[in-house]
């Protein structure tokens, strides 16, 4: 089967203030697959995945050089960043649904986007809430408030609320860390649902996590992509001492 | 992250179950040359020591893999070390055939004096210390292995040589039949030995084409 490239990063390159975050990096990221980055603490992972969505724009201090093609289209070139973000979603480590109902919290997005007719998001409720293996544990609770859902079921709507507005790429920064095995469990099924229609790319620092839900890992340090290759060979027979060493837990 | 002393301990028990399939090899020829029965009778009982040996270190590889999640290097020296307690265990029960040989040629005078036979148990000691001195040191050398050759022509050559025996005189047939047993039996526990010593080139490369 021929993959396609989904996002190609070229010689990317980002600083905070004076700080150089990221050095010189370049990866491709095929679509329909799950990709993971993983690399110690403060390595450039959470900022490289920022740079997919431009959510690193809200940072006052940053300067990006390089180039982010998504399906051939330079991202940092002047697009329109709401847009972009809705075809990038993004889960974030803390389930933060909004402060409204399970109903509403999906809906928001389709609203923003100038969907009104109730049926219309009706159906989209239902279908992201069973595309995110949701639906039977909520069907009967549409109305009540999403704080009052366990943080498992809270961050399965995050995932729920980012699909309603039908994205193409959804990030995942460290989704699971702040949930039980369980949950985590159910996170990683539906991970490995979505990629069949979804191309996804997750930050973590759970080593297993990353072994068992990613067809591809890319391993960074100090702001530099050591080496990139298929899950496979990262976590049988690394080419990189460094990687090496991190992944057997010997540094990190 | 696996613990280095963990790693060494496991490391230390393939060691010691070396040492015990070669030394039953060692044994289990000599008992072949002085017709010792005694000692043959004690290589058939020390096995169910080997293969205790082997039990732990399965279980021990096994511990490993589920508490401690070793991956890369660390997962492909547990794993083959599996298939090296294995090889060795294997090696174990070749001794053990052999030992069973002697006892079935019973009093009977040996047909011809032994010297290619013993040569190549002296090979295939060599090769599980060369394969094991890889275990230990984590290093591979192909030049080293080209030993097992030897074994090769020599195991052709006792069994061309004890045809000939079984056609100059029929009464031989029988004893003769369980030499070549023995040249067999030598052969595969020398090829068990560089099966270790291939096993250490996957641990140190991760190539699995010659495993």
């Amino acid at each position: 089967m021929i993959m396609k490239t989904k996002i190609k990063i070229e010689n990317l390159n980002l600083w905070y203030g004076t700080f150089q975050a990221l050095k010189n990096i370049n990866l491709e990221i095929l679509e329909k697959c799950v990709t993971a980055i993983i690399g110690p603490s403060g390595c450039g992972k959470s900022t490289l995945i920022r740079c997919l969505n431009r959510m690193n724009d809200l940072i006052d201090s940053v300067r990006i050089e390089g180039r982010i093609f998504i399906d051939d289209v330079n991202i940092l070139d002047d697009i329109d960043v709401v847009s972009l973000r809705r075809r990038v979603g993004m889960v974030f480590q803390k389930p933060n649904p909004f402060p409204m109902t399970v109903y509403d919290n999906i809906a928001y997005g389709p609203r923003i986007h100038g969907i009104k007719d109730r049926k219309t998001l009706d159906k989209i409720v239902e279908n992201t809430l069973k595309e995110s293996a949701l639906w039977e544990e909520v069907k009967d609770k549409l109305r009540t408030p999403a704080l009052d859902l366990s943080g498992g079921q809270q961050q399965r709507l995050c995932i729920a609320r980012c699909l309603a507005v039908n994205p193409e790429i959804i990030l995942f920064d460290e989704p699971c860390s702040a949930l039980d095995p369980i949950s985590t469990g159910r996170i990683e099924d539906l991970i490995r649902k979505l990629k069949e229609n979804y191309t996804i790319v997750i930050v973590t620092h759970n080593m297993q996590q990353a072994a068992r839900v990613s067809d591809y890992t890319a391993f960074m340090y100090l702001g530099e992509m050591l080496e990139f290759d298929t899950t496979k060979n990262i976590f049988t027979k690394p080419k990189n001492e460094k990687t090496e060493s991190y992944i057997s837990g010997r540094f990190g | 992250m696996v613990k280095e002393e963990k790693l060494q301990d496991m490391k230390d028990e393939v060691i010691k179950l070396a040492e015990m399939a070669s030394e039953a090899i060692e044994n289990c020829m000599k008992a072949l040359q002085n017709r010792d029965f005694e000692l043959s009778d004690f290589i058939i009982q020390n096995d169910k020591k080997i293969n205790e040996l082997y039990a732990e270190i399965e279980n021990k590889c096994i511990y490993l893999i589920a508490l401690e999640q070793p991956v890369a290097t660390d997962l492909r020296l547990i794993s083959s070390t599996m298939s090296i307690a294995n090889d060795l265990e294997r090696i174990g029960d070749y001794a053990v055939n052999i030992a069973k040989i002697n006892k079935r040629i019973k009093e009977k005078e040996l047909i011809k004096p032994l010297i290619d036979l013993p040569r190549m148990k002296d090979i295939v000691r060599e090769e599980i210390e060369i394969s094991m001195d890889f275990y230990k040191n984590m290093k591979y050398s192909e030049e080293k292995l080209k030993i097992d050759d030897m074994i090769d022509d020599l195991n052709k050559q006792v069994f061309n040589e004890l045809v000939l025996i079984m056609m100059g005189d029929p009464k031989t047939v029988d004893q003769a039949g369980k030499l070549i047993l023995v040249g067999r039996h030598l052969e595969r526990a020398g090829d068990h030995a560089i099966n270790i010593a291939r096993r250490v080139n996957y641990i140190i490369t991760g190539d699995t084409r010659y495993i």
